[in-house]
């Protein structure tokens, strides 16, 4: 059986997959990396944008996602924001 | 007029301090969230911050309500066997202060069922609001339908954590659940101290053990 990832676990696995290719990534990549479908991935990708966890960079001609200072500061407290979620039943 | 019931004399002030305390609990908690919230920009940690936000108001309104009883009390035994007449003012001071103290404690804990139990319909959530508000407002029996109404919705939450653990298995998930149960049962006390004033001690000490198991789940939550 799967379990459902939630939305912060979602938003990690998007962060981390960026991090994890040395702050910057392809959309291609992100597509493959963060397991969701390229509809859900388009969302998540929006709003990390807006909410400044992420931003987009040009390289070579093709587009790039890039962690931001934010988005780093989310990876590092993951931990501590997953534990308070699961405490508290969030 | 809210008559205010107040525990044992030995008992005055003492309460005050354990107020003060769940109120610092209360601020650290409501912090995280609005940091959480900031970072994840979901409104469920926002409405946890303004509920903890709304606890550590209304306990402040209940320090103000004790300090008019306890100063009332100094004066009393200042004066010694003459009988003091105290200025309608105090008693006004008194009855606000008590009635927001228990609308925003009410309030609180209704956004903590609410969203942990995922209710979204704005009507529901109005509804428990306005049977809140009559409750401390128009009841006659002001005092025990406010610890009555809080001790179903704390209960509520107190199985929702015990759920919660059974699934998560997790250190602080335990002492939240112990927290809720804690401060559950301290409603109860809180109900019986028409039997004995010494209730009310026993129930603010169990409220008091409550805001601590917060304070050690919200420490464990730090170390991670």
């Amino acid at each position: 059986m799967t379990i459902r990832r939630a939305k912060i676990e979602i938003i990690y696995d998007i962060l981390k997959a960026v991090q994890d290719k040395g702050g910057t990534i392809k959309p291609t990549h992100l597509l493959y990396k963060s397991n969701l479908s390229h509809k859900k991935m388009t969302l998540y990708v929006n709003s990390l944008i807006s909410r400044g966890l992420i931003k987009i960079n040009t390289v070579e001609n093709s587009k790039v996602f890039s962690i931001t200072e934010k988005g780093s500061k989310y990876l590092a407290d993951y931990k501590k924001i997953k534990e308070f979620t699961d405490s508290f039943g969030l | 007029m809210v008559q205010f019931l107040v525990g044992p004399e030995w008992f005055y002030g003492v309460d005050t301090i354990f107020e003060v305390f769940s109120i610092i609990v209360c601020f650290l908690i409501a912090i995280f969230a609005y940091k959480t919230y900031n970072l994840t920009n979901q409104r469920k940690y926002f409405y946890f911050m303004l509920s903890f936000l709304l606890i550590a108001a209304s306990l402040t309104f209940k320090i103000i309500a004790n300090f008019v009883v306890f100063y009332k009390t100094v004066e009393k035994s200042f004066y010694g066997l003459f009988i003091v007449t105290y200025t309608h003012s105090f008693d006004f001071i008194n009855t606000v202060a008590l009635f927001l103290f228990r609308f925003l404690f009410l309030i609180a804990f209704i956004i903590i069922l609410a969203n942990i139990l995922n209710i979204k319909d704005k009507k529901i959530i109005s509804l428990l609001l306005f049977f809140s508000f009559l409750a401390v407002i128009f009841s006659t029996f002001a005092y025990f339908e406010f610890h009555l109404t809080l001790a179903l919705i704390v209960g509520f939450i107190s199985h929702y954590y015990f759920k919660n653990y059974s699934i998560k298995k997790r250190k602080s998930a335990f002492l939240v659940m112990m927290s809720f149960m804690a401060i559950f049962l301290s409603q109860i006390m809180f109900i019986l101290f028409i039997l004995d004033k010494g209730f009310y001690a026993l129930a603010e000490t169990l409220q008091l053990i409550g805001f601590l198991f917060l304070l050690l789940a919200y420490l464990v939550i730090l170390k991670k």
